[in-house]
């Protein structure tokens, strides 16, 4: 066999492998719904719970906020997966890192501080922590540049969230709702659908 | 590994095969729509290089139905990466230009 065919079985291994790259799941989104729901859930619960004076209608609102969205989501799942033409191994990755993550804002948004493990006031600081390290993580797995600036972002929102007064914490964490989750989930979701069109 | 003793993969030294190896190495299952789609190729000349793969062992053919359609779905199997693997390294040893003593 000599040198030329060599390189040209190289040069369609790696063509085909950037076609694959192209493929993700739908994830803009999931990001987007999401987005919704905490903002929602955030400025409800805020309200709510300021004007009743009863911090565990906090939790009662996050909880119901998660579960719908967690409906949603698998109903989402299950469309796309009898849509879907293609599975990769990001798509598992990414279900198990979004499974494991949203048993951590559970934890951390709701359990921890129903358990008084530490007061209401700090959940903004805590989940947006976490948020921040998850879409850190998303950025570095699906090479998403954009999402870094998110990740930082959520990370700014919470050293903002913790020098501002305790009442006043959501409003860090409702900025970084918008710009670093709700608004890169449309970009994801803008890609995605160009993506498919380019095709 | 000699240059000239280099004996490539025949299942898996034809464009098309290689090409469907090559997709399938990336992802966990990937159906036909979407290997024709990527391929490039005809439906009749897909199915003929799927079911020699199938029966080489290089990949797994599943197939179901959607919406009373039929949808079929195929994965690289372990002892297909093991030969794609090999296939690369071939095809290394070919582009290395050899060292002189």
């Amino acid at each position: 066999m000599n040198s030329h065919k060599a390189y040209e079985d190289v040069q369609l291994i790696k063509e085909m492998l950037s076609k694959t790259k192209k493929n993700v799941m739908g994830s803009g989104k999931y990001f987007a719904l999401w987005g919704y729901i905490i903002l929602v859930a955030a400025l409800s619960s805020d309200y709510i719970a300021s004007s009743l004076g009863k911090p565990w209608v906090f939790s009662v609102i996050w909880l119901g906020a998660m579960g719908i969205g967690s409906l949603i989501t698998f109903i989402f799942i299950s469309t796309d997966k009898k849509r879907t033409r293609v599975k990769t191994f990001f798509d598992r990755v990414g279900g198990y890192m979004g499974g494991g993550f949203g048993i951590a804002f559970l934890l951390s948004g709701i359990i921890y501080p129903a358990l008084g493990v530490y007061p209401y006031s700090t959940i903004p600081i805590v989940t947006g922590m976490i948020a921040g390290t998850f879409l850190f993580i998303t950025a570095c797995l699906y090479q998403w540049k954009f999402l870094f600036g998110a990740a930082f972002i959520w990370w700014a929102s919470t050293i903002a969230a913790s020098l501002l007064p305790y009442n006043q914490r959501g409003w860090a964490i409702v900025f970084a709702l918008i710009f670093g989750y709700i608004v890169p989930g449309h970009m994801l979701h803008y890609k995605e659908r160009k993506g498919q069109r380019d095709e | 590994m000699n240059k000239e003793s280099v004996q490539l993969d025949p299942l898996i030294h034809a464009p098309v095969r290689l090409a469907i190896l090559s997709l399938l190495m990336t992802v966990e299952e990937a159906d036909f729509t979407y290997l024709k789609e990527h391929t490039g190729t005809t439906e009749g000349n897909l199915s003929t290089h799927l079911t020699r793969l199938e029966e080489g062992g290089l990949i797994s053919v599943t197939k179901t139905f959607h919406k009373k359609r039929p949808k079929t779905i195929c994965a690289i199997s372990p002892e297909g990466r093991k030969r794609f693997h090999h296939y690369l390294s071939c095809l290394e040893a070919i582009l290395t230009p050899e060292k002189t003593e």
